[in-house]
Formats: C-alpha cells, structure tokens, sequence
C-alpha cells in the first residue's frame, strides 16, 4: 500500500492515460474493502447457521437443514425446536447485533467521541427502567400492549429519553459535549430509578428484573423479529443517503459545513433515527452492552470511516459478535442459557482496554 | 457512469477458499453430531393409551393432559414436596427433570431422599423459568406429558415458554403452594393427583389438611369472642440472605399469623406480598413475638450464618443459632420479645408445600400458648409423615429459645 | 455579468452584538487578495459570510450571480472555503478525504471525473506518495496541504481560506502559498487569504483588504495598504515599513502603543 504512484507528469501520460491511473488507484482502496465485507458477510452467515445448529436437544446439523427447507416432512418437536426456538434466537441475535451497532456507529460520528453507544446516551437504561415498570408494577405506557407489555414500556421510555435530548439540544444548541453530558445524566437518573424498582420488588420480580437486564434472546418471537426487521428496513435507507454528509461531519464541525453540511440538522435527525434503532432493539431482548461500541471499532479498523463501507461494515460486524456471542451463552453450560449481555460486557472489556493500548497507531 | 471492479483472479480464490473451508468446518461439526445433548434420557413409547381428560388449572386455564402422566417436568424442585406426598412409594417414577432448588435450599430433605431414591440425582437440571432460564428445547427434548408450572413462574413464562412448548404438543399446568397457600393449596393437590392418577392420594392428603386448619380455625375464632389482645408478631423472612428485614406482607406466612389471631408486623407496612421493612420500624414497633425463618442453605455460595431447619437439625445447635441471629441483628436484644424469651424459628419451607399447615399451627402456639395446649404440632407432623411421606420424620422443624417450648 | 467576486454592505451580528458592519468588496478573477487584521475584527465572519455558512444581510455575488439564491449545494461548489486549525480524526486515507470534498449528492457511486480531479490535484500538490496514508499519521503541514487540496478538487470559482499558514513552518508556508498563487491565476480564482502574517501576505497577495473592528479600514495594493498610520490604527503598534529588492513592502514591527491610542477613528464616524 505503501508504493508512491507514478504521477502523470512524469510520464506524460495521455488523458486516457489518465483515468485509467486514477480508477486503478481507486480501486486499489475499494477492492480491499468490498473484500472485507464479502467476507464478513460470510463469517455471518456461517455463524448463524452454526447458532440454528446447536442445542441440547440432540438435533443434528442435517436435521436441522431437513426442518427448515422441508418442514413438513420433520416431527413436530423438531419443528418447534428449530421454528420457535433456535431460528428466531438466531436471527434476532443478528437484529440486534447490527441494530445496535449501526446505532452506535452513528452515535460515534456525529458526538465525535468513540465512547459513545446506545448505552451513552441513556437509551439502554432509559429501556431497562420501562421494562422493570411493566414487570414490578404492572403499569403500561401504552394501552392494550398485552403480552408486549414490557417491551412496549421498554420503547417507550427509551424514545422518551432521545426526545428528551433532542429537545434539550434544540433549547441549548446542539454541542457535542452538552449532548454526551445529558446522556449520563440520563444514565444515572434511569439508573436510580431502576434501582429502585428493584428495591421494592418482590423477590421473583427482582430475578425477572435483573435476568432482563443482563441481556436474553429466549422472549423472542417471530412478529418482534418482523417489527425489528421493519425498524431496520426503515431507518437504513436514512443512513445511506446521507453517506458522504455523515462521512464530512468526522472532518470536523467547520470542515463539514464548509463543505455544504447542515451540521445542527443532520446531527439531529440522525439522533432520531439511532434512537429509534437503539430503542427497539434494547425493547426486545433488554440491555445488551458494548456490541454498540465494540461494532463500529473493529468496522474502523477494517475499513476506514467512508460511511458507504464503515456503515456495511459496522452492521457485519455488530451481527457476527451478537450471533458468537449467542453461540457462546448457549454453550459455556450445555442446556442452560447465560445471560447475553454477561458475555458481550466480558468479551468486551478485555477489546475495550486493548483498544486503549494500542493508541501507537492511532484507531480514531 | 457504473463503477467497475474487477479482482484479480487471485483474490477470487482466496474468496472461495474461505467459503469452503467453513463449509467443511460445518459439515464436521454436522457429522460429529452438531449440538451437545446432556442427559436426554430416551423416553419409552406410552405403552397404554392414557386417556386425554381436561383439567382446569390454578389460573383457569383449560388444559387437556394425557392422564395418567407417564413423564413430567417439575417447574420447580420443591413441588416434590407434593409428588413425594403422592407417591410416597416412588415419587421420582414420572419426574424427568426439574430445578436444583430442592437440592438447594433444603439440603437435609435433599439428601434424605437421595438416600433412598438415589437416581433421583442425575435427572436432568432446568434453569429456573421465572428467570427466563428455563431451557424449552431441553424440555422438548424429554418429551414430557405436562410441565407443571409454578404461579409465580407463570407471568414470565405466558410469552414464549408456554407457547412454544404447546406447539411440540406439550401441555403445561400451573400450581400454586406458595403465593396464595390459604386459596390454592387444595386445589392445587388435587389437581396434581388428578395428573398422576392419584386422586384417592390426594383426596386424603386435602382432608388431612383441612382437618388441621379447621382445628386452628375454630380456637381462633373463640379466642376473637373473647376479645383477647392480638400479639404483634414480626417474622424475619429467610433470615442470612442479606440483612434485616425481610418480611411478607398479606401474603404467605404474614397470612399464617393474621388466621391465628395475630397481627402481622409486615401487613401494616408493605404493599405486596412480600418485601423489606426498615429495621428501625420493627424497633419501634416493639413486637410481641419475632419469629425468624431458616433451612439448611449451605449450598448457597457466600451463604452468611442463618438458622438451620430440617431432618438432621439438631435442636440445641438451631437454638444457639437462632440467639447468635438475634444478637447479631442490631437492637433486638433490646426488644421486649426477647427479654420475654417470645422469639422463634421455624422451618422456611413450610411456606412453600402442603405442609404448611404444620407452620399454621405452630403459630397458633406461639400466639396464644394456653389456647393451643392440646395441640401438639410435631405429633402431627410425625403421623403426616407417616401416612404420606417417603422419609420419617427426624430432626428439627422449629425451636424457641427457651429451653422448654411449648 | 461582473467578473469575480463582489459583496455589498454585509452585515453580521451574534446575538445582537454587531461583528460586520456593512463590509463591500470587490475582488476580481486570477488575484489574490489577503484580507488582514487583529484577532476579532472579524476575518472569519466576514469569510464564513461570504461562504454562506453564516446568514448575513446584505449581498454576495459570483460572476454575477446572487449566492442567496442558491441551494447550498451550489454555493458550495462556486465557493470553497478551508476553516482555521482543522485537526481532522477521521480514519480516512489522504484519497477519500479528497474524495470526499467532491461528493455532495445522495448517490454512492462514484464518477470517473471524480476520480480524474483528485489524482489531478494531488499531483499538483504531490500528495500522490500519501495517497494512502491515513489522516492522523499527517505532520500539520501535509495536514494543511490536504485541506488545500479538499478546497480546490472541487474546481470552485472562489477560494477562501482562513490562516492556511499558521501552523506551518516556514518552508511549507511558502510551498502552500506558491501553489495558491499559480492555482489562482490558472484557474482564474477569485483567492480571498486571511493572513497573520503580514510580511507574507505583502509577498504574494496582489492586493490588500484591512478589516478593523468589523469595517473596511483600507484597500489597495501591498503598498498602499501596509501603512505605519495604519499599523497604528489597526494595530495599534508602532512599525516601520520599506521596500525590499523587487519592491515588495516589508515591515518591521518597534513597539506595541499604550491601549489608548488604538481606537480606530474610521468607525467612530460609521453609524451601527
């Protein structure tokens, strides 16, 4: 990567010349990166057929490809087990995982700060707080909310607390700073609140409540996986019209608007639309950390900050760890199910420091 | 103007070789026979045709149950407090697989049982479902012909456990022992006859049930004409676990004692069931008896020192623990229901099983000791082992802190 | 149709307090004009106005044509302007930070012209050798120089920078300079450089724009600009000024004026 390139004045190359130096040269940075995504992409789809191949029940790989392609051939157990069971923890894994990490990656470029997560900004408490409401007093938000009661609730409070910030930002002027600093004060008052909520539950609630906020893929059904996959369809094509705008604002606040960015607006709407994909995904398996964070830095580090590959790939890369980590908490001990968000913080934590270390080449 | 791209014919191949070389990892892991199974025990064939009968549960579910039930999953292990009373030559003969709380909070019930039931020990272990750790497909696996449910892991299970496990074809009922005993006891124990084809069993254990509640029943109620003073008692739920002051509310034992005649120190405090008291409120409020609740929870990692109940307690030593408890709680060696000696412990278990008229009575004791004279709580019990339950009857249930206790 | 760049009676204010007041200028196409001044006179407002980043009143024509009638994106393509002390974190390589000054539309894909402008001016400003460096693994003067080359790939008919030299040494301030000048006159730039430095903006600015306490002090070539009457009223400091060999005027500052001599007598007469 390193050879200088021959400039055309040397040579006096013609324009045709020309062009075709200036694509080789763009595709020299391109290739490499559609080349990472390709392979992601795959590692994904290997690891989710590896989750929707592992359990305690005995099924084996070819039974369950048999019960998927030909379910009505397989017994009933099975297809439970591999319908209601197994596909829907697997695809929601990567729902979330890509969810919370495109919100997360978008959360780091317009706060400028490679801290930020879903977590950050008081989205996740806010959800956890909604949560432990419907399962400790039973009042819902939302009427009618049925056996979507604690995640309507979870929603709820989650959207309430980016409003809360979105308003506070127009009122005071959408600085960086002030936007990080109000959500931990979010994180702190969600926090407590929760932390009450436990204090006067009961001891089953309590085990519910604390069992939802370490992280769990067993509430998953299939009409959740449609509403998260809706939210996904929707929000995505926000994020990749304003690819270039999103990749300018990472220049800098003056650079951005030299360059034609409404910096104050984008920034925004994009705290909508993350709060929207943050919210929905936390509302339906709890509070799951650090995939929001983790997510964008190895997509970083793979591929670079132009938003066309780092938003692909950060979405890659949030599924495939959500999806080993599911593999991982279904596996550690055969037949129970560790709390997700224990293994994404554990595995996290270690990246985290890492990532700290390694400031000689210089990842943000 | 469309962007081109063309790899190089060696970057195709470094692609393809990715692709399979995971296939072919996949495909060995299919063949080494993909996931782990633990401990399925290969269910027999029903050899009878068990008649499909419909039953109504706890929460008025309607549910059809192939009865007699050859295979079941307890929802929790201490239902075998009921199953042992059912089927007191075998209880473990349908069970095929429960929770480890038996095993853990009640370690002396435990092991009696292991004694004697020895494959009791490698039944397959289920995460508790009021924690979302209850493994359906393990459940499926064992190809049970109900799940028993309890009602407190009821709620959190009426999303996906319940659902997914009738759709394999698997019913589940709920029982209810411990949230609203007073109500759901009987019914609940004969519903599970019902499912084990026991219902002379069960119909025996009810009345012996109803027998001994109706007796405190009917002092209490002459107690209430003569218009006694109603002691306040406190009771230090799970006493170890954490600090003071747990307690139930109206809920459980906190039940027990208002039924006896007694005022429930919790009821006037908490909103729920069950919860926490600020200590300085039970000072104040200076009981007339304390009654502290323990088991044999040496399982529990970083268990702190509580008061041990159950078959091999011995009476001297839950005395010596029950007054270290006492001492080490701040302040209530100032109360006047230890300076009276009116502080006791009991088994914590009796909260939870249809035992717990044993605990009902004994209250009554405590609370008006002239009127429940002829009582005799552990003469009771002893007959109640004998006729229903598979183990005798030994150790310590209770204890007072005076020597002599009533 | 006017040729260059011409802005009449802009006027700014932040929250009520007047920055500029009714600043007209005119600069013409192929020059270079260093716009001079202390700090808070109002260099940056007065650019950022004219970039269209902040809403002044008055008016901002190109070749003619009012820039308040323009989408931002066509403000941004006629008018390119580099901010202060841009210490860019991004993880971009050299190429799509340039790249990335061209992409203004919604559309991902990339056009060949595109391509062919960024090789072309990172030839121009050999850049190529970076070309796949990453941004923060820059010295500050390469930093600079890509800066300059996200203003110019972009082929707009006004370059504004502010302080493009300040971080640089001498070296690379006169390499940055030098290809400002000769990219000026090639393309037929309208170049507006705020400048710190005097001696080096007399050296290659064809003409001067002195901005005091957000009016129009003086304009005019080097040497009819850099006064030591203006120097006094400006700066408030006491200078000399000669000419060099060449005639470029050079000068020397003596001594700073006790505080209340500076008063600038210009704006005391202009109504706010």
């Amino acid at each position: 990567m390193s050879q200088p390139l021959p400039s055309s004045a040397s040579t006096g190359m013609t324009a045709a010349g020309t062009l075709a130096t200036a694509r080789g040269l763009y595709h020299r940075i391109t290739y490499r990166k559609l080349l990472i995504l390709a392979a992601l992409s795959v590692a994904l789809v290997l690891s989710v057929l590896w989750d929707v191949s592992y359990g305690p029940s005995g099924l084996t790989m070819g039974g369950v490809i048999r019960t998927i392609f030909f379910r009505d051939e397989a017994s009933a157990m099975d297809q439970v087990i591999v319908w209601d069971i197994r596909l829907p923890m697997a695809l929601m894994a990567v729902a979330v995982g890509v969810s919370l990490s495109i919100a997360g990656a978008e959360m780091q470029t317009i706060l400028n700060n490679p801290l930020a997560s879903p977590f950050t900004l008081g989205i996740s408490a806010a959800a956890g707080f909604g949560a432990a409401l419907a399962m400790v007093t039973g009042i819902s938000v939302i009427p009618f909310a049925g056996i979507f009661l604690v995640s309507a609730n979870a929603f709820v409070f989650a959207a309430g607390a980016s409003f809360l910030i979105y308003a506070f930002s127009i009122m005071r002027g959408v600085s960086t700073e002030s936007m990080v600093l109000l959500g931990i004060a979010m994180v702190f008052l969600f926090s407590s609140l929760l932390a009450l909520l436990e204090y006067i539950a009961n001891e089953q609630t309590l085990q519910q409540v604390v069992f939802w906020s370490l992280g769990s893929l067993t509430k998953v059904t299939w009409p959740k996986i449609g509403i998260a996959l809706g939210v996904f369809a929707l929000t995505v094509p926000f994020f990749v019209t304003r690819a270039w705008k999103l990749t300018a604002l990472r220049l800098g606040d003056e650079s951005a608007k030299s360059l034609g960015v409404d910096v104050q607006s984008l920034r925004l709407q994009v705290l909508i639309a993350v709060s929207l994909l943050a919210a929905t995904a936390v509302a339906f398996v709890g509070i799951i950390g650090f995939v929001g964070l983790v997510g964008p830095h190895v997509a970083r580090m793979l591929v670079g900050e132009d938003q066309r590959y780092f938003l692909p790939a950060s979405a890659l890369a949030g599924g495939l760890l959500l999806s080993l980590a599911a593999i991982v908490s279904k596996s550690i001990v055969p037949g129970a199910l560790i709390p997700i968000g224990i293994i994404t913080s554990l595995v996290g934590v270690p990246f985290f420091l890492s990532l700290i270390m390694l400031r000689r080449r210089q990842l943000w | 103007m469309r962007l081109h791209w063309s790899p190089s014919r060696l970057g195709k191949l470094r692609l393809l070789w990715v692709v399979v070389a995971g296939l072919i990892v996949m495909l060995a892991m299919a063949c080494g026979g993909g996931g782990a199974s633990e401990g399925a025990k290969p269910t027999p064939e029903a050899k009878t045709a068990a008649a499909s009968i419909k039953v109504t549960d706890i929460v008025g579910r309607q549910v059809e149950v192939k009865a007699p039930v050859k295979s079941v999953i307890l929802g929790e292990g201490r239902q075998m407090y009921v199953v042992a009373a059912l089927e007191k030559e075998d209880p473990f003969k349908r069970v095929v697989g429960w929770p480890d709380d038996f095993r853990t909070t009640d370690m002396d019930s435990y092991k009696r049982y292991k004694e004697k039931f020895p494959k009791m020990a490698e039944l397959p272990i289920f995460g508790s479902p009021n924690q979302g750790q209850f493994s359906v497909e393990k459940a499926i696996a064992l190809k049970p012909d109900v799940v028993i449910l309890n009602l407190d892991g009821y709620g959190p299970s009426k999303e996906t456990l319940i659902p997914q496990l009738e759709r394999a074809g698997i019913p589940t009922v709920v029982v209810d022992f411990r949230q609203y005993p007073f109500e759901n006891t009987v019914p609940s124990a004969l519903l599970m006859g019902k499912l084990f084809g026991q219902e002379k069993r069960a119909q025996e254990l009810v009345d012996f049930y109803i027998k001994q509640i109706n007796t405190v029943y009917d002092t209490v109620e002459k107690i209430e004409k003569a218009k006694k003073e109603k002691p306040l008692v406190f009771i230090y739920r799970a006493a170890g676990f954490g600090d003071c002051c747990g307690t139930w509310g109206r809920g459980n034992m906190g039940l027990f004692v208002e039924r006896a005649g007694g005022r429930n120190l919790g009821s006037e405090v908490i909103p729920g069931w069950s919860g926490t008291v600020n200590p300085e409120k039970v000072l104040a409020a200076n009981p007339d008896r304390l009654i502290v609740t323990g088991s044999n929870w040496s399982q529990f990692p970083n268990m702190k020192d509580h008061v041990t109940f159950g078959y091999d307690a011995v009476p001297a030593v839950s005395r010596a623990q029950l007054k270290a408890m006492v001492e080490k709680t701040p302040g209530w060696t100032n109360l006047q229901a230890y300076k009276d000696g009116q502080v006791y412990g009991i088994w914590h278990q009796f909260y939870n099983s249809p035992y717990s008229f044993v605990a009902f009575l004994q209250f009554g004791k405590w609370l008006y000791p002239e009127d429940f004279q002829q009582m005799d709580p552990e003469a009771i019990y002893r007959e109640f082992h004998e006729k229903f339950l598979p183990v005798p009857y030994s150790g310590t249930f209770w204890v007072g802190l005076k020597e002599a206790t009533p | 149709m006017v040729a260059g760049l011409a802005v009449e009676s802009l006027k700014f204010g932040y929250n009520k307090v007047p920055v500029l007041h009714e600043v007209s200028l005119h600069a013409a196409p192929g020059r270079v004009t260093a716009l001079v001044g202390p700090n808070a006179a109002g260099k940056s407002t007065l650019l950022k106005c004219i970039a269209g980043m902040l809403k002044g009143r008055g008016t901002v024509r190109v070749e003619g044509q009012d820039l308040s009638g323009c989408s931002r994106e066509e403000v941004t393509r006629l008018v390119a302007y580099l901010p202060q002390d841009v210490i860019p974190s991004a993880v971009l390589t050299v190429y799509e930070a340039i790249l990335l000054a061209r992409q203004t539309g919604a559309s991902w894909r990339v056009q060949d012209v595109d391509l062919t402008a960024v090789l072309g001016i990172m030839q121009r400003l050999q850049l190529e050798s970076l070309a796949l460096r990453y941004l923060n693994e820059l010295s500050g003067g390469q930093k600079q120089l890509v800066g300059v080359a996200q203003a110019l790939v972009r082929e707009p008919r006004v370059l504004l920078m502010d302080e493009p030299t300040s971080n640089l040494d001498l070296r690379h301030q006169m390499e940055v300079l030098d290809f400002v000048c000769s990219a000026t006159r090639e393309r037929g730039l309208v170049t507006i450089l705020a400048i710190h430095d005097l001696n080096l903006a007399a050296r290659y600015a064809d003409g001067f724009l002195v901005l005091s306490e957000g009016v129009v002090y003086s304009k005019g070539t080097p040497g009819e600009a850099l006064t030591p009457q203006m120097l006094e009223d400006v700066y408030g400091i006491e200078a000399e000024t000669w000419r060099g060999p060449g005639g470029t005027p050079f000068v020397g500052p003596l001594r700073a004026l006790p505080r209340s001599r500076t008063t600038n007598p210009k704006v005391e007469g202009v109504a706010t």
